[in-house]
């Protein structure tokens, strides 16, 4: 038995560990060492350099700078992010008819094109013609009249975290309503016999039963939140911003390797960059460690 | 300096197409059809002959038996050449692979498309085993100067010094523009690249808005200031805008320009070759005072700092803004946006009554670099390649099917030529021997971005003049003192 | 099934008419607009000018430019591209989940040494950018000779989406009860069959979820197939370029000559696979779920 279980562990985990390693750990882990030599990306010579690309990293204010706000949005996506998606999620189930249109259509703007939404916000914050600016004239908020929310430093970063929010919000709903359509309905039958409220029965039992789903969405939006590559390129056409309002650390090692051509410092900042988040997943899970409910 | 390349190293930056016309149309179906492109049909059987497919390709160019092979060729090796794609589409591309298909019988010449340069070819160099001729241009090319860098490009005094492929009597570098194969593809005085592509950058304004104001255009730019303030005053359109999530089309056109202008050569030598204090020229803080004067009295738009090129083109072609910097590529570009009485022309950059340099200077210069790699197979196909896609031939198809010009001489005779290109050629005509050329961007990625991003701080008053040049002239000191940055001499 | 789930019991129950409720939609109305508008104008610009576009971005165009979808079509060779990526993407799918599976079974429910081991080693994976891998990954493609075919980019697209599911189903495997299993185990099923054909099903609506997500970014997926299917350019007849290349192809090409209306078809064009797909899939979900109801 002892024995059968043993090889049967190591069937499953042989093949895809061997294509992990092959295609994933063995190039990344060829480039961690990369990290302390000097390359600079065309050619086989790698001068060694020490511990120099960190010590650079440590002095550069740039890099400090774009990991500052890979830290904001660490700070405020995952908070943001699950809270809307909770209440959203909670909402579906008080029983309201075209859920299904409602959940499919909240959860769109993650299948959006990257494309579609860099173009499609840059209209909205348009000075001139965006929606908001003309949403705020209504308003009667003339102040802001032709405002660049995008071209100035103070609001850029901003604004991009509002369009992250606006695509990752349905996914996660989605991820809850999942969840919690999987939890038993007698446990709410009893609890309404107790005389318990919807609030209290969402706070008292859908939350707790839904803890390892709402474990994995920090993980995920943490992970997220040290990325923010992808939303920064677009909505900042590639510069990190006015005056790197919105850098982030995957962007600015794009800029060190493809434009400095300074790879081995830019491996160094992804080696960084991924203890980090390595630290951070780590700490979320232990953190977020709960008796899981059985039932 | 304002080479395409400059123009084109983001990913999400538009590039160096010049010029309108066919291009997006050839490119994209129907009209298609209608482009004499000598295309693939003919790649597959090496064995038509000359004849037929000459008749096709209406090669009509007698080729001096002594212009024939210059470099040798062994036909039975195929050249391998990876292009960008962009605005110009891939067709003329293929066009100069036919000619060389057919001048030498026997020989294929496998034309690869591409986007993303740098991403896609960095493994083939890393692994010694680069193309024989590249397109490196676009969003995601390689910085020309890390590939001279770190030995990876073939000089190309040999491309240069041969006989020119139609041009009977002539070297090839006799039969290309004056100063079009300086930006960008020079570097500590040796050619590494060729520019296929003929780019003048200066400010545009609507022919049709000018003349139904009575406007007249500048000289000087206290005239300009003077009239921005006429125009301010009126109250109908703001005088300036420029494409504000890309400073650089301000610090590359205007800035760069005006520098020349304010100090001549002297300073621009200076900056490009890093000297000590260079950016503390009195002409540097004179060009910046002068650039910065259109946010100090409030000439810009409102709202620029925010939009993308497209959006501020769009505004300008909506005649929000009177000025507009930007090259020769802007007809082509926004073609499908262009009100069709709008009529844009470009003009030089105003300058100063008593500056240095010459008064009539424009940038006027190639883009859109193509390099061979010093560890290619088949080097000496790729230099053909280069030959023949830089013939009269080549560039006439050029002119006729993309509407774009390439630096060679005589080409275009005889070809239309779009009035905004008519607009820019005039300029240069009127410039002489005057073409403007700053190398710092090309030559030092860093000194690029922080010129750019400075540049946006500074016409969105968040640095004045002299904090600019103060944290320029830091840079230029870090670079300086940068061992690992190789070092650049720039001689005019 | 037999079991209603307990939001339709509800709806029974309370009456449908409160003011929570008028507050519920007004909410979901709310977000729901600031989601369909974007589509809507994205769609709509789809059939405007490029001028349109550009001048008068929120009005509806003068007329329909049907133009644009064929543009787009011939031009960025949808249709090829579109094979392509189902080629790709339908057998990367598939091999992601199984093999996923298997492993975050494992890690989820047995203990054997080395397990914190794999479960980092898999974690770390998730968090590198992948334009770090692509030099090494080249030469061990170039090695394998995969480089420039499709069931290369299969495995690597497998091989990066395997963190991610990984770490996904392992949460997802632990919640799972264990009675149906240690009953299995009692009639003597062996280990496999019990992950075939009892812990499989019941993870049906995981997989269905993290199988979405997988598409999405196997769909969007660019850089890999750009580098490792480099070698095949536009000009072959059966170009091996997979949708998102063309289409970044296609955007790639808007900073050169303006052509935003046949970039919106495009995308429209892509676009609406993949809510189609989503819808089908969501389907999937709910029937996923009344299977998670036989437990309750």
């Amino acid at each position: 038995m002892k024995y059968g279980q043993r090889s049967f562990i190591f069937t499953f985990l042989f093949i895809p560990v061997v294509i992990y390693v092959i295609f994933v750990a063995i190039p990344y882990v060829t480039s961690m060492a990369v990290s302390f030599t000097k390359w600079r990306g065309l050619t086989m010579d790698l001068p060694f350099n020490g511990v120099n690309n960190f010590v650079k990293l440590f002095n550069d204010p740039n890099f400090w700078n774009a990991l500052g706000h890979n830290a904001i949005a660490l700070v405020v996506l995952p908070p943001v992010i699950i809270t809307m998606a909770l209440i959203f999620a909670f909402l579906f189930t008080q029983g309201i008819r075209g859920s299904g249109f409602f959940r499919i259509t909240f959860f769109f703007p993650q299948v959006m094109s990257a494309i579609i939404v860099g173009v499609l916000w840059s209209f909205i914050y348009h000075p001139t013609l965006g929606m908001l600016n003309g949403l705020l004239g209504l308003l009667g908020i003339t102040s802001l009249q032709n405002f660049p929310w995008l071209g100035d430093p103070s609001t850029v970063f901003g604004a991009i975290l509002v369009v992250t929010v606006w695509q990752a919000v349905g996914f996660y709903m989605v991820l809850f309503i999942t969840g919690m359509e999987t939890i038993p309905s007698h446990f709410y039958e009893a609890a309404r016999l107790d005389g318990a409220n919807s609030f209290m029965m969402f706070t008292r039992i859908t939350i707790p039963m839904l803890w390892e789903a709402i474990r994995t969405a920090i993980v995920f939006l943490a992970l997220g939140a040290m990325d923010m590559y992808a939303i920064v390129m677009i909505m900042t056409n590639g510069s990190g911003g006015p005056s790197r309002g919105a850098d982030v650390v995957p962007r600015y090692m794009v800029e060190a390797a493809f434009t400095n051509g300074e790879w081995g410092y830019a491996t160094a900042m992804a080696v960084v960059l991924m203890l980090i988040i390595l630290a951070l997943s780590i700490l979320s899970l232990r953190f977020t460690r709960r008796e899981t409910l059985e039932y | 300096m304002l080479d395409k390349k400059r123009f084109s190293r983001r990913t999400f930056i538009k590039g160096s197409v010049m010029i309108g016309g066919a291009a997006a149309l050839a490119a994209c179906g129907a009209p298609a059809t209608t482009a004499p492109t000598a295309a693939p049909a003919a790649t597959s059987a090496p064995a038509a002959t000359t004849a037929p497919a000459a008749a096709k390709l209406d090669l009509p160019f007698p080729v001096d038996p002594a212009a024939m092979d210059p470099f040798k060729l062994d036909v039975k090796v195929p050249v391998d050449g990876q292009f960008f794609s962009g605005g110009f589409g891939d067709e003329y591309i293929r066009y100069a692979a036919k000619i060389e298909e057919m001048i030498h019988p026997g020989l294929k010449v496998n034309v690869t498309a591409l986007q993303k340069v740098q991403e896609t070819l960095q493994p083939r160099f890393v692994s010694g085993n680069p193309p024989d001729v590249i397109d490196n241009s676009g969003a995601g090319q390689f910085k020309t100067v890390d590939l001279v860098n770190q030995g990876q490009l073939l000089e190309l005094t040999e491309l240069f010094e041969a006989p020119a492929l139609d041009t009977p009597g002539k070297k090839f570098k006799d039969t290309l523009f004056p100063g079009s194969q300086v930006a960008g593809v020079v570097f500590n005085g040796k050619q590494y690249g060729v520019n296929v592509a003929y780019t003048v950058s200066g400010i545009w304004w609507s022919k049709t808005l000018a003349d139904k104001n009575g406007w007249k255009y500048p000289a000087t730019w206290d005239d300009m200031l003077a009239f921005c303030d006429q125009i301010k005053k009126g109250g109908k359109y703001a005088p300036w805008t420029y494409q504000g999530k890309y400073p650089y089309y301000m610090s590359g056109i205007v800035w760069e320009q005006l520098l020349y202008k304010a100090g001549g050569n002297d300073v621009v030598l200076k900056i490009d070759n890093l000297e000590p204090n260079a950016w503390k020229d009195p002409a540097a803080l004179r060009a910046t005072e002068a650039m910065y004067a259109l946010y100090d009295k409030g000439y810009i738009m409102p709202g620029t700092a925010g939009l993308t090129h497209t959006e501020a083109q769009a505004e300008w072609l909506k005649n929000k803004a009177v000025f507009l910097p930007c090259g020769t590529w802007l007809e082509n570009e926004m073609k499908t946006v262009t009100p069709a009485d709008f009529n844009m022309v470009m003009n030089g950059v105003p300058g100063f009554a008593d500056g240095k340099g010459d008064q009539k200077g424009i940038f006027a210069n190639g883009g859109e670099p193509y390099v061979v790699p010093a560890k290619a197979k088949n080097t000496k196909g790729g230099l053909e390649y280069l030959r023949c896609i830089l013939s009269k031939s080549s560039a006439k198809w050029f002119a006729e099917n993309v509407s774009s010009m390439m630096p060679v001489i005589g080409a275009t005779e005889g070809a239309k030529i779009s009035d905004g290109m008519k607009s820019a050629l005039a300029v240069v005509q009127n410039a002489g021997s005057a073409i403007i050329d700053v190398e710092v961007g090309n030559y030092y990625s860093k000194i690029e971005t922080e010129l750019e991003l400075h540049t946006g701080e500074l016409l969105t008053g968040k640095l004045k003049p002299a904090d600019f040049l103060d944290t320029m002239q830091k840079v230029a000191d870090g670079v300086a003192k940068d061992p690992d940055i190789p070092k650049q001499k720039h001689v005019i | 099934m037999a079991t209603p789930s307990w939001t339709q019991q509800k709806t029974r129950v309370r009456s449908p008419f409160s003011a929570w409720k008028v507050l519920i939609y007004l909410i979901l109305a709310l977000w729901a607009f600031m989601v369909i508008f974007p589509m809507l104008w994205a769609t709509v610009s789809s059939f405007k000018t490029d001028q349109e576009i550009f001048f008068s971005p929120w009005s509806l165009p003068a007329a329909l430019q049907w133009d644009n979808f064929s543009r787009a079509w011939t031009k960025a060779k949808l249709g090829i591209y579109f094979f392509n990526t189902i080629m790709v993407i339908i057998p990367a799918i598939m091999l992601t989940l199984l093999l996923s599976s298997m492993v975050a079974y494992v890690l989820a429910r047995f203990e054997f040494r080395g397990k914190q081991i794999v479960f980092y080693l898999f974690l770390t994976g998730m968090m590198f950018p992948i334009f770090l891998a692509l030099v090494p990954l080249y030469f061990v493609m170039q090695f394998s000779g995969l480089l420039n075919t499709f069931h290369g980019l299969i495995i690597v697209y497998v091989a990066f989406s395997l963190p991610f599911t990984v770490f996904f189903l392992t949460g997802f495997f632990k919640t799972l009860p264990t009675e149906m299993a240690e009953a299995a185990m009692m009639d003597g099923a062996s280990h496999y069959r019990i992950f075939f054909n009892v812990m499989l099903p019941l993870a049906a609506p995981a997989l269905v979820s993290v199988g979405i997500f997988n598409f999405l970014g196997q769909w969007n997926q660019f850089i890999l197939p750009n580098v490792l299917m480099s070698n095949v350019g536009l000009d072959e007849s059966q170009s091996r370029y997979v949708l998102s290349q063309g289409l970044y192809y296609l955007y790639g090409q808007q900073f050169y000559q303006s052509d935003w209306s046949g970039l919106f078809a495009a995308v429209t064009l892509v676009t609406i696979p993949t809510l189609l797909v989503y819808v089908l899939f969501h389907d999937r979900i709910e029937a996923g779920l009344t299977v998670g109801a036989l437990k309750g």
